[in-house]
């Protein structure tokens, strides 16, 4: 699996995404994260394993006091990603659009934009 | 439970019948004349075996004719005026929907991934993971 597959893998947890949300508000250990989520440790430190496999996180390596840090670039890939993905898909909806009016042979049609 | 996870990409409304606009998406025939990577690329060629697991192969070429790559992947869904489920070779994952408003052709194109949770949950996840990111950078900045 690709860095971006994995990363997409990662997110699509919730549990993940909300430990994500937490970390944005700075370091913290993994029992503070367990915390909130009613979960075991064991529990926690799987999804914290998925989102360092998958560079969203970084752990210290301190044995006693492990904090997790977000690594802010990666994520921010994503939603790059996710830009240059719907430009790509924009175009080809503009094409489609007017092959459409083309093979119709009908004035031009009014454009509806979404959300 | 396995369900999907999505977020809406693009929705456009194309003034034609659902049934056109599904076919262009789907027949060689309408995509070799639509389906390029615009700027003066053409399409050469365009294959395609529009069923549930057929595969799609879309020729690209650069207006000087000297480059050129394909475009391919899967077919994982096709329903028949409503969906068309693709993965591109590339791992991407795509939906296209198309629903009929106002007598016009909505198609709606989500990146989908499966997931063990529920659509809403995933939806209202994203949104928020997004936003708390951009206040994270914001803050980072100062």
């Amino acid at each position: 699996m690709d860095r971006l597959s994995e990363t997409f893998q990662a997110l699509a947890d919730p549990t993940r995404r909300a430990i994500l949300a937490r970390l944005t508000l700075g370091e913290v250990s993994v029992n503070e994260l367990a915390e909130p989520f009613e979960m075991s440790l064991p529990a926690v430190s799987k999804h914290l394993k998925v989102l360092e496999r998958a560079g969203l996180i970084s752990r210290s390596r301190d044995a006693q006091y492990r904090p997790c840090k977000l690594e802010a670039q990666n994520l921010k890939s994503v939603d790059a990603w996710l830009d240059e993905y719907r430009r790509f898909w924009e175009l080809r909806f503009d094409r489609l659009d007017a092959y459409l009016q083309k093979i119709q042979r009908k004035p031009p049609a009014r454009k509806t934009k979404g959300k | 439970m396995t369900t999907q996870f999505k977020t809406t990409l693009l929705t456009r409304s194309f003034d034609a019948p659902r049934e056109l606009v599904f076919e262009c998406w789907l027949k060689a025939e309408h995509l070799v004349h639509w389906h390029s990577a615009g700027d003066g690329w053409t399409t050469p060629y365009a294959e395609s075996d529009g069923r549930t697991g057929g595969r799609f192969k879309i020729g690209y070429a650069s207006p000087d004719g000297k480059m050129s790559f394909d475009f391919t992947g899967t077919y994982t869904e096709v329903t028949p005026y409503s969906r068309i489920a693709f993965q591109i070779d590339d791992g991407r994952p795509c939906a296209l929907d198309f629903s009929t408003e106002g007598g016009q052709t909505k198609v709606t194109l989500t990146l989908s991934l499966e997931t063990t949770h529920s659509e809403e949950q995933q939806r209202h996840g994203w949104g928020e993971i997004i936003k708390s990111l951009g206040r994270y950078l914001e803050g980072m900045h100062k």
